[in-house]
């Protein structure tokens, strides 16, 4: 076995909660789908199973959002994800897959690159000129796979593809066929094939998908985490997990850090303090929940190694300066005037705001 | 035998399984939850005529605005058993406490007091008190959020129905021995009440009696129940005298969003699935489809195909028999809208809500106002609806005239059917009017028709009336003003008496000034029974006598906001006064004007709307209008008060300073000459003053400075074209022709 792997698929990273809910799960399932939809919607919520194995929430939110979502794929509909960056799109799109077709591995990554090729096949171009087209001298790419296994095939980042090559999408979607001109056949898919397309609200207006292969979708829109101690779970969660990824020596952060971490993104976020007293501006970044859990692993990481061994103030300023100021020229004037109109006056965050201020 | 049906108000699935229930039962007597006093109102149900939503309202006789309503949509299950009973011929029977001891009872307890104002009174609607929702509980065990998904799934939205009615009795009544919630003194008299109504009903010996209530009361209606407690309890209720009427409802009304307390979340869903027991998702998503697509969404056959596949698959991962009103909305989110939950609001008022007006047959007995108002309606042809509708009237035509009178009329008797809204056209033959009539009008109608029973005599004394006691000139103006749009020549004369003696007593001049407008439209168009034009003329000399004296120390020593407000009301009394052509009177005023314009106490708005007033009146003419601008914006006037000036001298457009380059210049040297400091000071002013102009207007300046104005040129330089007079002279010729003006060349 060669050394361990930095990160885990979810499938092999949760696989002893999938194996428990498939052997829970007497429900119908849609053909080659490993669980049905109910233990779909459970592994992504978490449940505590009736002979007491707990199963871990992947997503912290609304449950309707994660049950369109698994209904969609049940009806052979595509299904695009969107929302800011940072709201778990890429993350609830590989858990699905994991947990229908137990492989989260037929991933298309949408840049602005993207060619028509990376969406179907390629060709080994070294046979293909010495023997021309043949099946033998084709390079399936993850659709081709997906189609012929009925599996999941993920397609991150769909707006970042040009709008032309996104188009191959539509044939696939709607006839669920991909055709091989060149060697006169075609894949058809599989029952269990289906897409999960993961889209950056951000990126509005790039790339836009035409009105044909939108309507291919149902589109579910994930929301940033409506609530606070919510957010606080969801960064509480990941970092326990994370540190315990990354062998980080450092006691778990107390629950007080992450709660003003979170409530500095979130507050910055949204424009207005938490208590809805006053207005502060927003710095051009996106502030998602991804960068709060970022910061807090990272000030575990400088805890553990440099540090005490317990997180301060200190081991959390750095990261979060960093991740606030993304503008060189604009956005520390606008932490500036958060820390002093907001962190400064607040009762016992002295040590965040003398912290922060050291480093900006 | 008595069978007792617990319901919920208002449910298409409940209504469904009463009425199969009745039709199995055939019972000979019906017991409803309905105060007694609703009783001989019933046998309307069943009329053609009558269309749901409907409500019945009880009023105390003698003070009609403590009402209680009780609406009924067309999936009510109390609307459907009335129905079946009349048609049936099975007699009914109202058994809930009158509304007699109810109205009364209120009274009693201070904390009612204050709900009771509100027309809305849902309290005896409701099946349970509003602090819990003992549907609550059955939800929780059964895995739902809410009690109201709860009940929409288990009742409203299952096929089978057979036992139905014994389930909700045994649940209920396990419910309410086990939460023992305390009632209110209310509700213990009401269920007391209902017992004695049913134990007499009982006695008098049918045999198969069916009871009709809320499924909270269910329970208590049988057992052990001591027949002496009960009347110890309804012992000596006080009472009042109360009376009752069927009134038009509305979807809207229906909704819980709307306040009332036993409402439901959308009335369309309800409307929708009463009417189509067969497949109501595909036509639900199709209507959807189509409300969207009005609006200019993307909604496709095929996007409908597949939103009610999504539904379907929803409803069969949640569990439920057949998608709701949730898993149809998510759908069509999903699949229509791209996620975005926002165009759903299209849907709210044609779909979810719905925009019915309820009818009545004519003939009902109705209060003879109403009547009146409804004989009105018809004669003019203004439909009351429910949604919000347009109406624009032509005053110059009679019919335009007699629906402008008729609504002004409603407006003085403070029955808010319409609104009027500004005429977009400038000219005064226009009125544009909204209309929306709304369920709690019928209030206000009863409340008018203490002052009289035809819409003319009762307005004609509301207004006197109002006016009587009190001597504020403005409350007394806006009156004029009613009676003189509605043509109430009676309170018109009454209210010219009232302003007369205010006036008198009156040190407000902006009152008085404010009062003259109405006053001169009397006097120059009369009204229609012509009231003494003579005796309106000595009013109004008295008025303008009384303003002119006042005016220029009203407008000494007044702040900005104040010299706004006054130099508004002066310009609406100089267009009075010109309508009004009566030359001694205007003389008056301008010297008035004249002496504002040179007093250095009066605040330099005024001052320079004064210099306007009498510039636009050609009092003045352009050189001595320059003058006062020049002396205004002289260096030596503080830059502030040069720029009030300025806004006042500008004030009701500026047109004319397109045409005269000469005032065009002053005000550009002056504004050149300023420092930086002063015109920072002065730029907000200034900004104002031309904002308040049309965008033409502001264009045209512009285009006048960008060419460069030169003070000393005349203005016609810049007409000086290339005209070509030989093709020119027909186009003038045919000018000259239309205004009847001799052509010279």
């Amino acid at each position: 076995m060669s050394s361990p792997v930095l990160r885990q698929h979810a499938e092999t990273a949760f696989a002893a909660e999938l194996a428990a809910l498939a052997a829970h799960d007497e429900r119908p399932r849609p053909p080659r789908w490993k669980l049905s939809p109910w233990a779909v919607t459970d592994y992504l919520l978490g449940i505590t199973l009736k002979d007491g194995t707990v199963i871990t929430p992947k997503y912290v939110g609304d449950r309707r959002i994660i049950e369109i979502a698994v209904a969609t794929l049940a009806t052979d509909r595509a299904l695009l994800l969107l929302g800011v960056p940072g709201t778990a799109k890429s993350w609830v799109s590989e858990h699905l897959a994991a947990a229908i077709s137990g492989d989260s591995t037929l991933l298309i990554q949408g840049t602005a690159g993207t060619s028509e090729e990376a969406l179907r096949y390629n060709w080994n171009y070294a046979m293909l000129l010495a023997q021309g087209p043949s099946e033998a001298a084709l390079v399936p790419g993850p659709m081709f796979r997906a189609m012929k296994e009925g599996a999941l095939c993920r397609v991150e980042e769909l707006t970042r593809i040009p709008s032309d090559v996104q188009d191959t999408l539509i044939t696939m979607l709607s006839e669920k066929v991909l055709p091989i001109p060149e060697l006169a056949t075609e894949v058809q898919g599989t029952e269990g094939f289906n897409v999960i397309a993961t889209a950056n609200s951000r990126d509005r207006g790039v790339n836009e998908l035409s009105s044909a292969l939108q309507r291919r979708f149902n589109t579910v829109i994930l929301p940033l985490p409506s609530s606070l101690e919510d957010e606080v779970d969801i960064v509480r969660m990941r970092v326990a997990s994370m540190s315990k990824a990354l062998a980080l020596p450092a006691e778990p952060p107390a629950l007080e850090e992450i709660r003003r971490v979170v409530t500095i993104f979130r507050e910055l976020r949204s424009g207005a303090t938490e208590d809805g007293k006053a207005k502060v501006k927003s710095p051009s970044g996106t502030l998602s929940t991804a960068e709060a859990i970022s910061v807090v692993t990272n000030g575990l990481s400088l805890a553990a190694h440099f540090g005490s061994g317990t997180i301060s103030a200190h081991d959390l300023a750095s990261g979060m300066v960093g991740a606030i100021v993304k503008d060189p020229v604009q956005d520390p004037v606008v932490f500036k005037e958060y820390l002093e109109t907001v962190v400064k006056e607040r009762e016992g965050w002295k040590d965040l705001y003398r912290a922060c201020r050291e480093q900006i | 035998m008595t069978t007792i049906f617990g319901i919920r108000h208002h449910g298409p699935g409940c209504a469904r399984s009463l009425l199969a229930a009745l039709e199995a039962l055939q019972p000979e007597l019906l017991l409803i939850e309905m105060p007694a006093e609703a009783e001989p109102l019933l046998v309307h149900a069943a009329h053609e005529a009558m269309k749901p939503p409907v409500a019945i309202l009880l009023h105390r006789s003698d003070l009609p605005e403590k009402a209680a309503f009780y609406p009924f949509a067309e999936f009510s299950p109390e609307w459907q058993s009335v129905r079946w009973a009349v048609q049936n011929g099975v007699p009914i029977r109202c058994f809930d406490l009158p509304s007699a001891h109810m109205f009364a009872l209120r009274d009693d307890s201070g904390e009612q007091e204050a709900e009771s104002e509100e027309p809305e009174e849902g309290k005896e609607e409701e099946v349970i008190p509003p602090q819990t929702d003992p549907f609550e509980w059955f939800a929780k065990a059964d895995g739902y959020t809410d009690g109201e998904r709860w009940w929409n799934d288990r009742v409203e939205e299952r096929r089978d129905q057979s036992d139905f009615f014994e389930a909700i009795l045994e649940a209920v009544t396990a419910l309410r021995g086990d939460l023992a919630i305390p009632e209110s003194r209310e509700t213990l008299l009401r269920e007391a009440w209902m017992r004695k109504c049913l134990r007499a009903a009982e006695k008098e010996g049918p045999e198969k009696i069916a009871v009709v209530c809320g499924a909270w009361h269910a329970p208590v209606l049988k057992g052990a129940f001591k027949v002496a407690d009960d009347n110890a309890l309804l012992k000596t209720l006080p009472k009042h005298k109360v009376a009752a009427t069927w009134i038009p409802w509305t979807d809207e009304r229906l909704a819980v969003a709307s306040g009332y307390a036993a409402g439901i979340r959308s009335p369309g869903w309800y409307a929708h699935l009463w009417r189509n027991e067969e497949d109501p998702i595909i036509s639900w998503l199709t209507r959807a489809a189509r409300v969207l697509r009005k609006e200019g969404q993307e909604a496709s056959s095929a996007s409908v195909i597949e939103a009610v596949r999504l539904a379907n698959s929803l409803a069969g991962m949640r569990g439920r028999p057949l998608p709701g009103l949730d898993e149809t909305l998510e759908s069509i989110q999903s699949v229509f809208c791209q996620g975005d939950p926002l165009p759903l609001d299209f849907l709210r008022a044609p779909l979810l809500i719905g925009t019915r007006l309820g009818q009545l047959p004519e003939g009902l007995p109705s209060l003879p106002l109403q009547q009146d108002i409804d004989a009105t309606q018809r004669k003019l042809r203004l439909k009351p609806a429910a949604s919000v509708t347009p109406v624009e009237l032509d005053l110059r035509e009679d019919g335009g005239r007699a629906r402008s009178i008729f609504l002004h009329r409603l407006l003085a008797l403070k029955i808010h059917w319409g609104r009027k809204e500004n005429a977009r056209t400038r000219g005064t033959f226009k009125e544009r009017w909204s209309l929306q009539w709304k369920p709690e009008l019928a209030v206000s109608v009863i409340d008018a028709s203490a002052f009289g029973n035809t819409i003319e005599t009762a307005a004609s004394r509301r207004l006197v009336n109002e006016v009587a006691g009190q001597a504020g000139l403005d409350a007394i103006t806006e009156r004029l003003d009613l009676a003189l749009l509605g043509a109430l020549p009676l309170a018109v004369e009454f209210l010219l008496r009232q302003l007369d003696a205010a006036a008198a007593t009156t040190h407000d001049i902006s009152e008085l000034l404010d009062a003259v407008p109405s006053l001169a439209r009397i006097s120059r168009y009369g009204d229609v029974r012509a009231t003494d034009a003579a005796a309106v003329s000595r009013l109004l000399a008295g008025f303008a006598a009384r303003i002119h004296a006042g005016l220029p120390a009203a407008a000494s020593g007044i702040d900005d906001d104040a010299a706004n407000q006054l130099s508004a009301s002066v310009r609406e009394f100089s267009a009075a006064l010109a309508m009004l052509e009566d030359t001694a009177i205007i003389e008056d005023f301008h010297a008035v004007l004249g002496k504002l314009t040179e007093s250095t106490q009066v605040h330099p708005k005024m001052r320079g709307h004064a210099v306007r007033l009498l510039r636009d009146a050609a009092h003045l003419d352009d050189e001595a209008a320059a003058r006062h601008l020049g002396f205004a914006l002289s260096p030596g006037m503080p830059a502030l008060a040069a720029a009030n000036w300025l806004e006042g001298f500008l004030q009701g457009g500026g047109s004319f300073l397109v045409h005269d380059r000469a005032l065009l210049g002053l005000v550009d040297s002056w504004l050149a000459s300023l420092d930086a400091d002063a015109f920072q000071t002065i730029l907000p002013l200034v900004r104002r003053t031309f904002g308040t102009f049309a965008p033409p207007e502001r264009s045209r300046i512009a285009a006048s400075v960008a060419q460069g104005i030169s003070a000393h040129a005349p203005a016609a330089a810049s007409v000086t074209s290339d005209l070509d007079l030989q093709r020119a002279l027909p186009a003038a010729a045919a000018v000259a022709k239309l205004l009847g003006l001799p052509l010279s060349l």
